[in-house]
């Protein structure tokens, strides 16, 4: 269980992309969220927010858990991502989108190293 | 040791295929030009909500059609009664919306106007705010309401017991708006320029 189980374990899954739409869900969801009392009030455009951040989540924890699956979960980032835009506070002004965008491409661009 | 979870699943390393991240990026970059283009000349509507002190909303004219007012208090045990807003839909007349932002080097101030040349509509406007100035004027205000019992803006009513308002119409000139609360709607931002500023620059 040392650090070498962590390095390989971290070498097969895309643990960069995950993190980084881990960190759009967060700034998708802060906006709406800072005073979560007035949740019920906001109506639609609070829950748009909070569903895309929601998927994000979602596919930043499945990046780790189901590897396999990178290129779908890379493709479900994408589309949050570009869905934020109307639905959330432009994309969190743009930064929530752009890591999503970004979280998603690196997931979709992932494949195992060849053995030679 | 070995962990039987998932998690620790033996899968061959892997890496990221540049030029296949390349090829999607531009594509995203390109849905995303499209989306902001979209919006800049109003066809797109935007869904914004804001929360928070750093968001501030300015307007010169703000003409609305259909407007509820109550008090919104106890809402899930709120120390102080926030006034609740509601306008079904509405027209505004330069719109100038900010976001101050605290980095560690200092304050960011992030702008977002619209609305200059025609002016930005509004759908389902919510409003909770704890500060709003301006010259208001109404038509058709009817006062002493019940607000589980108005009816101007579909959707939006509040609790039983509560006193509210409503109007057919609302003008509202130099409008100026700290969202302590929330700031919600469906917004067509035609005309849209989103810019971010050194320092304080707010909208006022």
């Amino acid at each position: 269980m040392g650090w070498r189980h962590f390095a390989e374990w971290r070498r097969s899954r895309p643990l960069w992309a995950s993190m980084i739409a881990l960190a759009a869900a967060a700034v998708l969801a802060l906006l709406p969220l800072t005073h979560a009392r007035s949740l019920s009030l906001q109506g639609a455009a609070g829950t748009y927010a909070l569903l895309c951040a929601s998927v994000l989540a979602a596919a930043a924890v499945g990046l780790v858990l189901w590897p396999e699956g990178v290129r779908t979960l890379g493709l479900v980032c994408v589309i949050a991502g570009l869905v934020s835009y109307p639905a959330a506070n432009l994309g969190g002004f743009l930064v929530g989108m752009g890591l999503a965008l970004v979280a998603g491409c690196l997931a979709f661009a992932w494949e195992p190293v060849r053995s030679p | 040791m070995e962990a039987p979870s998932v998690v620790r699943r033996q899968l061959p390393p892997g890496r990221t295929n540049i030029r296949r991240f390349i090829a999607l990026f531009s594509i995203c970059v390109a849905v995303a030009l499209t989306l902001t283009a979209a919006t800049w000349t109003g066809k797109l509507p935007v869904q914004l909500a804001l929360t928070g002190p750093q968001f501030k909303i300015s307007a010169d004219r703000l003409e609305g059609r259909g407007f509820v007012q109550f008090v919104n208090a106890g809402q899930g045990g709120q120390a102080t009664p926030a006034i609740m807003s509601g306008i079904d839909t509405a027209k505004i007349t330069n719109l100038c919306q900010s976001t101050l932002i605290n980095t560690p080097t200092g304050p960011v101030t992030l702008r977002v106007t619209a609305g200059q040349k025609a002016p930005v509509t509004v759908s389902k406007l919510v409003l909770n705010l704890a500060e709003l100035s301006g010259d208001v004027s109404f038509s058709d205000l009817e006062l002493g309401l019940d607000a589980s019992t108005v009816d101007e803006a579909p959707g939006l009513k509040g609790e039983q017991g509560s006193y509210a308002h409503q109007a057919k119409r609302v003008t509202v000139t130099n409008l100026r708006t700290t969202s302590r609360i929330t700031t919600a709607g469906a917004f067509r931002l035609g005309g849209m320029k989103m810019r971010v500023l050194p320092g304080r620059q707010e909208c006022f």
